[in-house]
């Protein structure tokens, strides 16, 4: 893939994941209700066949299983289908993903998002957060040293879908000896919310080692729904640091005196403040307001720095959220740039 | 002839609710992401996908072909985004007349300007200065993840057409973004 091409789908896949689709299913379920009490046998009206029979357009991301779905939802059974799903789908493009690691936080470690170039969709950046292959330093994997995911699987179907990891290692099964609960709950997330950002969906996920689906993962028990055993996405507020910058990326070089500055929060009032240092010394102060912040998510916020007259050298970046509570709590997340 | 060959009203019925439900659960997202990258804001992105879902309803009897079905989305967002798009054009140069105020203002004049050059704000709307086909083969290419042919086939165009599409709409949101960047590091605000 061009460089060009390779920065388009970077800067697209940045745009989109700001943009939180609200939901309209109850609105489309009114609509084509109406038009069956108003049109009887809407089906049967002629004309001529829509033309969409040459288009075989089916998102490389996506797998899809060839025979048409089974008349009753039912879990996905991914371990009796083998040769039809193929795990993941290589692109020889390179694609970006964003990747949940770990990360601290007043309130114990939470997630942080960071955007990266991969190869494979789904499995890449899975991988990437098992193994805490972060670029920023702060950030890593709450999964035990050695862990690998080898597959996942993005079922297109039925209802929802579902995303299958497969594990390489059966005794991911029980919690490490020092891990908490939560540190376990929040390991799972990291795959859970990286997973979800590739398929664009909040489907479930579930683990599998060797074709045996996993009824708990890091002594976390699974929900069991149908045959399948899958965990869902935690609340965002309970999981997600506060606020996480995306741009800029750790260790960008800064050539012409001013620096862009993105990332997601959710701050009393919407308040974010970004600080520029050289260590000891604020050199650079400024509040930025974030789209939001009454709700249940992280609100995408953006500004430019104005760094003139910093001399060369190497700087930190933080992004700070303040939680006025009664014992007040400071968000913050880091990146480190240099001038030239 | 060409209704579907057996079944009831109801199967027809409930096998069209099934295939939009799952479509909607596995879909949804992505397409308003889509539509979004296409019309600007979410609110006209989730009216354009809604309204293909209600399309794609309203002809399973024809097409009864669930393989077919993101496809057949794909094409009525895109043909949604563009009559969206006309809409607006005609509602634009109304208030370019008569008043000012872009729709979504909820900050200061001052930082209103910086925020539109940077980050997604600057991306969507340095898509919506490129020509249209740009825009929609720069879009499926590039986000939607389909190829070259694929883009052709959803826009009836050639794949060489694809090419110079995408070619000519990167390299001018490239210069868009970058004009930005350099535009306002040595001239700062005041070069209006």
């Amino acid at each position: 893939m061009s460089e060009p091409e390779k920065w388009a789908r970077d800067l697209l896949a940045r745009a989109a994941e700001e943009v939180e689709p609200g939901r309209r299913w109850e609105e489309i379920q009114r609509a084509t209700t109406d038009r069956r009490t108003n049109r009887r046998g809407w089906w049967l009206a002629g004309g001529s066949a829509v033309a969409v029979a040459a288009v075989a357009a089916v998102a490389a991301v996506v797998v899809t299983r060839p025979s048409p779905p089974p008349p009753e939802p039912q879990p996905a059974g991914p371990s009796d289908t083998p040769a039809a799903v193929e795990s993941t789908s290589p692109t020889n493009e390179g694609a970006a993903a964003a990747v949940y690691f770990a990360g601290d936080t007043p309130q114990g470690p939470r997630l942080y998002r960071e955007f990266r170039t991969v190869e494979t969709r789904f499995l890449d950046p899975v991988r990437l957060s098992i193994e805490g292959d972060a670029e920023d330093p702060d950030y890593g994997s709450l999964w035990p040293e050695g862990a690998e995911a080898d597959g996942v699987t993005y079922y297109d179907e039925p209802s929802g879908g579902l995303l299958q990891v497969d594990l390489t290692d059966a005794s991911l099964r029980e919690r490490p000896a020092g891990m908490t609960e939560d540190e376990a709950r929040l390991a799972i997330q990291q795959v859970v919310y990286t997973a979800q950002a590739e398929a664009g969906a909040r489907a479930p996920v579930t683990f599998e080692v060797e074709g045996e689906q996993l009824e708990q993962v890091l002594g976390v028990p699974m929900q069991q729904v149908g045959d399948t055993w899958q965990v869902a996405h935690a609340a965002p507020l309970d999981t997600l640091s506060r606020v996480s910058l995306s741009d800029p990326a750790e260790g960008t070089v800064v050539g012409d005196g001013a620096l862009e500055v993105n990332g997601a929060a959710n701050a009393f009032e919407a308040n974010v403040v970004l600080t520029v240092s050289d260590g000891p010394r604020v050199l650079r102060q400024e509040p930025v307001t974030a789209s939001g912040w009454m709700g249940e998510r992280l609100f995408p916020f953006e500004t430019r720095l104005d760094l003139s007259g910093l001399p060369p050298g190497e700087y930190v970046l933080t992004a700070r959220v303040d939680e006025p509570t009664e014992d007040p709590q400071v968000f913050s997340d880091t990146r480190t740039f240099v001038v030239e | 002839m060409t209704g579907p060959p057996a079944g009831s009203d109801a199967a027809g019925r409930s096998e069209a609710d099934q295939v939009l439900a799952e479509l909607y659960a596995a879909h949804w997202n992505r397409l308003v992401r889509t539509a979004a990258l296409l019309v600007r804001d979410t609110e006209t992105a989730e009216d354009v996908v809604q309204e293909a879902f209600v399309a794609l309803h309203r002809h399973w009897g024809r097409l009864r072909e669930p393989d077919l079905a993101l496809a057949y989305l794909r094409r009525s967002v895109v043909n949604g985004a563009r009559s969206a798009l006309r809409r607006r054009t005609v509602a634009t140069r109304f208030l370019a007349k008569h008043g000012p105020a872009r729709s979504e203002e909820r900050v200061e004049p001052a930082e209103e300007s910086a925020l539109a050059r940077t980050g997604h704000e600057a991306v969507l709307e340095g898509l919506q200065s490129l020509a249209r086909r740009q825009r929609e083969v720069v879009v499926l290419r590039y986000y939607a993840d389909l190829s070259e042919a694929e883009t052709a086939d959803m826009l009836g165009i050639s794949r060489g057409a694809v090419k110079s599409h995408a070619s000519r709409g990167l390299a001018k949101l490239r210069g868009l973004l970058h004009e930005d960047r350099s535009g306002r590091a040595e001239g700062g605000t005041s070069d209006e």
